[in-house]
């Protein structure tokens, strides 16, 4: 997958030390906000936090320097195959649509081990996983 | 807050963790506490408005008010999905 733009939406003021959120448009039409900071800006919200961790958040690409050359490199990078990393990193779920999502997960492994178990072929990509019942498994 | 901006402000108050993040962003910004979250940032594109953000969701726009020196107006607040509509709307009516 490739991204069709990438839009800063505030200056940066300094390239080695900052955060900023990006828009990026990705080449299936869908659009993302993710925040990308570098290293030397994780020291510098713990130093604001005064906290020896970062608090919870969602999560950040981290680079070397915000420049677009550097961001757009990794953006690309980040949406390698099928944009996996990327919507990763992009995500924004509330707390019951992950929670469908892991239980999601966890019918897809038991399907599997049901296939394996009957000697079945486990190419289940076309499978509908969508409708199950987590109390059925 | 313009009335579409009330309207996306509700909407996005609608989740919980958003709504929280945005109570404590105002919090921050009442205690001028500009570092809170991931910082704020002026809205590139605009002279007087500044967002802060929030490590979540959350992301609230203000500027310095003109009656009252020092002192900051909301005047509009998102999440991210709504963050890239909201600026536009923010650009549009605002320096």
């Amino acid at each position: 997958m490739k991204f069709e733009s990438i839009i800063f939406l505030s200056d940066v003021e300094d390239i080695f030390d900052d955060n900023i959120d990006v828009a990026v448009k990705l080449d299936d039409g869908h659009e993302y906000i993710v925040v990308v900071a570098t290293q030397k800006n994780l020291l510098t919200l713990m130093n604001n936090e005064k906290s020896d961790f970062l608090s919870p958040g969602d999560p950040m690409i981290i680079v070397r320097k915000l420049t677009k050359e550097v961001v757009e490199e990794a953006i690309q990078a980040y949406a390698e195959d099928d944009g996996y990393y990327f919507k990763v990193y992009a995500a924004t779920f509330d707390i019951k649509t992950l929670n469908v999502l892991k239980e999601r997960k966890v019918a897809r492994n038991k399907l599997l081990d049901d296939l394996l178990e009957k000697g079945e072929s486990i190419d289940i990509e076309n499978y509908d996983l969508i409708d199950f019942d987590i109390n059925d498994l | 807050m313009s009335s579409t901006l009330s309207k996306i402000s509700k909407n996005v108050r609608k989740d919980k963790n958003t709504k929280k993040g945005l109570d404590n962003l105002e919090e921050q910004l009442k205690n001028s506490e500009f570092h809170a979250g991931r910082g704020a940032k002026k809205l590139q594109g605009t002279k007087t408005v500044f967002y802060m953000r929030s490590g979540g969701e959350a992301r609230l726009f203000f500027k310095y008010s003109k009656e009252e020196k020092g002192s900051v107006v909301v005047i509009g607040e998102s999440d991210k999905d709504n963050e890239k509509k909201v600026i536009n709307i923010i650009k549009k009516n605002y320096e």
